[in-house]
Formats: C-alpha cells, structure tokens, sequence
C-alpha cells in the first residue's frame, strides 16, 4: 500500500477530508510530582540502590579513576573496554588490565551519562559516544559528575534541539521475570552496574 | 497462533482442567496484582496521569490522520524507510522481500504482538530466514512451538518445572536448573544469534510524531541489542502508536512500568530517532518502519469502539479479571487475552467469529478501573454484547429464555400465575432454605455454579394485600 491511500484509510475512517484542518494538540500537560528530597543527589542514589545498582560518591576525578580500578580488580575482569567521552578517556589510561579488540569479548564497559533522571535513579546514554561499550560487557561502569543531574525526565527533554540516533535511559541492571515472575538480574545487557559520581 | 476466538467456552473447559496452567495462573497474576497496587500507591497524582494520558490518547486516535502524516514526514526526514501495509499477508510480504533483497539469513527479534498477530516468523521461515524471538519469555515460547499468553508476560501460562525440562531437552541445560541458571543459558545462546544477526525486527510502545522516535520499554537488554548490533532495524507498529509531542512521554513513561510490572521505570527505554549518525561509532545504517493496518481502520472508523486503540498494551486488565486468572490467555484464541483483547478481537476480527469473548465477563468493572488511559472496557464489552444480540449471534438457550422472559413479562396473568407455580415447585427442590442450581432443569450451565436462597412461599404482593386484610 502506498503512503496516499495509506493516509486516505485512515482519513475516511474518522470521516474526514484531506483538506480538512484538524485542530491543535491538547495543552494539558500533566505535572509527575514525586517523593521530592532536599537532595537530588540522594534520591538518585536512593532510587538507584533500590533496583539494584552499586553508587559510589567520590570528591575528584583521581578519586573515581582510583575507585574504577578498584571495582576492576575486585571484579576480576580480563578485558574492558570504554566509550567515546571526554571524561573517560583520562580515567581508562591507568586500567591495568587490556583493552578488549572487539567489543563483545570484553567483561567491563566504562561509558559517562549525557545526563541521570532522579526520581527514577536513571542514567541517559545516547549514541554519539557509542551504544555498545554500555550495553555488551556483563558490567557497566559509569562515571558521572553530580551537575548532570535532572529532578525527572521532563527535565531531562527540556530544551533537546534534536534527539541523537538513539537515547536511552538505563535505570539498573538488565532483568528478567519471564519465569513465574521470578526477579532474576542479568540477562542480556550488563547484570552489574556501578555508578561512580564525582561530585 | 492459530485462531480459536470461536470456541472460547471449549477453550476455558479446557484451562480450567489443566492442571499446570491453574498453578502457573495463580502464581503469576496475584503477584502481577500486588505489585501494581504498590507501584500506583507510591505516586500521588496516578488518576491526574490516567486522565491526562488518556486524554491524550484520546485526541491523538481523534486526528490519527495528522499526526500519523506528521510521524511518517518526520520519518523520511530522518533517511528512514517507511513501509505501509493493509493487512498482515501484505506486511509479510514487505518483510520477507526486505529481507531477501539484503540478504538477510538471520534476524533477531525483540517482542512484538503486532508480529505475533501477523505470523511473521512463519512467513520469514518460509523464505527460508532464521527468526530468532530474544525476549526471554518469547524464547520459550518458540523452543516449545507455544504462543504468548500475555502481552508483557508471554510465558506466563508456564511453570518453573515445565520450563527447566524443556531448556533440557532442547539446550542441553542441567536436568534441575535454576531460573538463574537457565536465565544464563538463553543469555549465552541469544548472544551467539545477536552477533550473527543481519538484521532485528522490533515493535514499538510509542511513536512520537513531533520528532519521528520509536520509543520502545523493556527490561531484559534484548530491544537494545536489536536496535544496536544488526546493519538494519526494522520496527512494525500498529497505526494506533503515536503520541504527538516528545513532552507527552514522560507521563506515559510513569504509567506504563508501574501498571505493567510494577516498576517505577522499566530497566530499558530506548529512543530510536533515526539510523546511525556519520559520525556515530556504532547503531544500525539501515532503518526501516512498517506501519499495518489489519484492521485497526475498521475501530478507527467506529465512535463507539475507537477508545480501544488507546490501549498501551499494559496489561493490567489482564491481571485483574477474574475470568483471565482462572483461564489464562489461550482460552481467548489469539494474541490479545483478557478484557482488552475481548474489546480488540471484535474488532480486528469481526464479531462473527469472536463474539464469545464479551461474554467472558462478570461485569465487575475492575478492567475500567485499572486501565492507565481509561478505556471504558466495561461499556465496549457491553458495546459488542449489544451488538452480538443484534446480528444474532446469541446462544439459542439465550434467546429463547430472554423471548420467554419477555413474553411472561408483558402478561401479568401469565405472569402471577407462573411464579405462583414457581414458587410452589421451588418448595420441593429447597434443602435448608436453599436451592442447588443444577437441580433446576433450566440453563443448566448457567446454574451449574449458582445456588439460590427458597423463594418466599407468598410474594411480596400477596403479603401486603394479607397486611392490609388484617388491619
């Protein structure tokens, strides 16, 4: 079916002509209020622990490459691999173990955020940095600054010129409940997540 | 799936005897139940939400004809490949060209009703294309030759036990594995077909008009897996999918998760604007979408059904009918169960062969109740029974005890006199003041499950004229 007769379906279905003017979309724009903290810090911590996600709080940059290579060693990862961000850069220069050839064999992805919801303990990835390096190792780590902090998601579109190729927002580990409703974390994408905030 | 919409009270029979599915069927709905409650009460605002999403919705279904033109202009804007289908052998068709003409041996695919309406994974196998289902539950599903039974929950209709026997059989797992073990298994062989996909097929929760994104929820990783490893995305999606403005989601981003799983958010949401950017390191070069028909027009074109396509495929109606928990979804006989699919199977299918499902319904309210965008299910069910009575498409039993209902009703004479026998012959079949309803030899299967209170010996009427004798 072509687009034209496509449309004209759907036209005639709401009884309507091409050239008919439809009106204006609805401007009632519904408010999410939520549990509000004195800290926005503290409820993305709150609301990242309770799905799942180890937060961490460092005072420098040298404070979260020191504890990226802590959280590395304790995982006993063998390769890793990293994202195209600015800030991550600097910090992978210290990582003792080899940086993974191809993405999928490695065991750790280190990435930063465009930006993390609060009352939801989301973080926002987006593609000009790179989807995989998030998404193929069994743990993620991402290393944030407090700034790029937004009260809801609301926030977080406010004032988006454009969107990029994709954007997603990744709240905790992958998880599962397709057997008998079942809680069960870590099934396609990374079943470990740490978030390291500098704050 | 092949479609049984037809003999839903064979059907239900038949559920109702099994033994697994009464035990998969408890477990799984009673915790579905709960944890929405708590997810809802969490949030202050959820009817303000409801009202405003439907509304929503409802303007949206009203002015499809824009906003659907908005969506698809955006779309080509973007560079991607927009492809429209009437019905579902079109779609198939589309599909399995598409995929031909790439060379495509293997594709992954994220869930997707509207696939699983189409049989799209028959039609690609037919040309002889590898479909790989990669949610977890849809995977069991296609190990066992099974069908979902629910929209977010498609394996639900399955115990543990049954699930580790087939991973067994089929994958080799150990004979007693954990969910978390069997969970890894899937992971390991999915991964293998992730990176060898040429292309991934999903579906879409919501298509934002304003800026031409999918926006797809999910939990297991697998969506983001299809939109990301493969050279081409292919999203199909039901015309009824659109949002106009990226400021709407949020809201449905809070309703959807916590009516749905119980979550406050999903693990996943993706926003897919677009192929890979130039400069992008990785992501899809190809991006197609597919939006079908199949029906959706014929409610489009019916004031009184359009609500239904407001659905977001949430789920909760599901969870909380009672005839859906004691039956589970294959009762229904095709993809949409519960009080949704009884409003959307009319619908899609024609009354002819679906008009069962309506009666499946105590008319207790409660899938109007939870609906996060307000479908007024409870009336559209009514709407179809209404409208099956008036093609007669009614039960005989049915028809001949209303027309003698009718009859006796609009006779006084007939009418005193036949419950003054009434009466009398209930007498005989009373035990301790109450009568077993398969004791009268009327709509047997009516009264099967019913038992009444003895009528009184003498009717109200015959009590007041005695009162008034007295004085």
């Amino acid at each position: 079916m072509n687009k034209a007769d496509f449309l004209d379906k759907v036209r005639s279905s709401l009884h309507r002509k091409a050239s008919d003017i439809v009106a204006p979309a609805p401007n009632l724009l519904a408010t999410i209020k939520d549990f509000k903290p004195s800290s926005l810090v503290k409820q993305f911590q709150e609301e990242y622990e309770a799905v799942g996600g180890n937060f961490h709080l460092v005072k420098s940059k040298k404070e979260a490459s020191e504890k990226v290579l802590e959280i590395i060693k304790d995982s006993k990862a063998k390769s890793f691999v990293f994202s195209n961000d600015k800030l991550i850069k600097s910090i992978v220069a210290k990582i003792a173990i080899p940086e993974a050839k191809i993405i999928s064999d490695a065991d750790i992805g280190i990435s930063s955020a465009y930006c993390l919801i609060a009352n939801t303990g989301t973080l926002v990835l987006e593609s000009s940095v790179g989807r995989l390096a998030s998404l193929l190792p069994a743990s993620h780590i991402a290393v944030v600054k407090d700034e790029q902090l937004v009260p809801t998601m609301a926030e977080a579109i406010e004032g988006l010129d454009s969107l990029p190729s994709a954007w997603v927002q990744a709240t905790g580990p992958s998880r599962t409940a397709d057997i008998e409703l079942t809680l069960t974390i870590g099934v396609h994408a990374p079943g470990v997540v740490d978030v390291i905030m500098i704050k | 799936m092949e479609i049984s919409t037809h003999d839903f009270k064979n059907n239900a029979k038949k559920a109702l005897k099994d033994k697994n599915l009464q035990i998969a069927m408890k477990r799984a709905t009673k915790t579905f139940v709960a944890k929405r409650e708590k997810a809802i009460s969490s949030l202050d605002n959820f009817e303000e939400l409801r009202s405003y999403c439907g509304a929503v919705k409802a303007h949206t279904i009203e002015h499809l004809d824009y906003y659907l033109e908005e969506f698809i202009s955006n779309l080509e804007n973007l560079g991607v490949n927009v492809h429209f289908a009437a019905d579902g052998e079109e779609a198939n068709k589309i599909v399995t060209q598409l995929a031909l003409e790439k060379n495509v041996k293997t594709v992954v695919k994220a869930k997707s009703m509207v696939t699983e309406e189409i049989l799209l994974n028959d039609a690609l196998e037919a040309v002889g294309v590898e479909a790989l289902e990669t949610d977890l539950g849809e995977y069991i599903l296609q190990l066992d030759g099974d069908f979902p039974s629910h929209i977010i929950g498609p394996a639900m209709h399955k115990t543990k036990e049954q699930i580790t026997k087939l991973f067994h059989e089929k994958l080799g797992s150990k004979e007693d594995a954990s969910i978390i073990e069997l969970t890894a298994v899937a992971r390991k062989v999915l991964r293998k077909g992730f990176l060898k996909a040429d292309m991934g097929i999903s579906g879409a929760n919501f298509a934002v008009a304003e800026t031409g994104s999918i926006v797809l929820v999910e939990n297991e990783g697998n969506i983001r897996l299809t939109t990301s490893l493969p050279k081409i995305h292919l999203t199909v999606m039901g015309l009824e999918k659109i949002i106009p403005r990226l400021k709407d989601l949020p809201a449905f981003l809070t309703i959807l998760p916590r009516s749905a799983t119980g979550q406050k958010a999903s693990s996943y949401v993706s926003l897919i604007t677009g192929p890979k950017k130039e400069t992008d390191p990785d992501g899809p070069e190809e991006q197609h979408v597919l939006i079908i028909d199949n029906g959706r027009s014929n409610i489009l074109a019916d004031p009184k059904l359009r609500d239904a396509l407001r659905c977001i495929r949430c789920g909760a109606c599901l969870n909380i009918c009672p005839v859906y928990q004691n039956v589970g979804g294959h009762a229904y006989g095709w993809v949409y169960p519960g009080p949704i699919g009884s409003v959307l199977d009319p619908g899609l299918l024609g009354l002819d062969s679906t008009h069962q499902l309506p009666q499946a319904c105590s008319l207790c309210g409660a899938c109007g109740e939870v609906c996060p965008v307000k479908i007024p299910l409870p009336e559209l069910l009514l709407e179809h029974r209404q409208r099956a009575v008036k093609q007669g498409l009614s039960a005989k039993a049915e028809k001949i005890g209303i027309g003698a209902f009718a009859f006796m009703a609009t006779h006084p004479k007939l009418w005193n006199s036949a419950t003054k026998i009434g009466r009398l012959g209930s007498q005989f079949l009373s035990r301790e003041g109450h009568i077993k309803g398969s004791k009268i030899p009327v709509m047997k299967e009516w009264l099967k499950e019913r038992d009444f209170k003895t009528p009184a010996q003498k009717s109200f009427r015959e009590q007041w004229r005695n009162l008034k004798d007295e004085k």
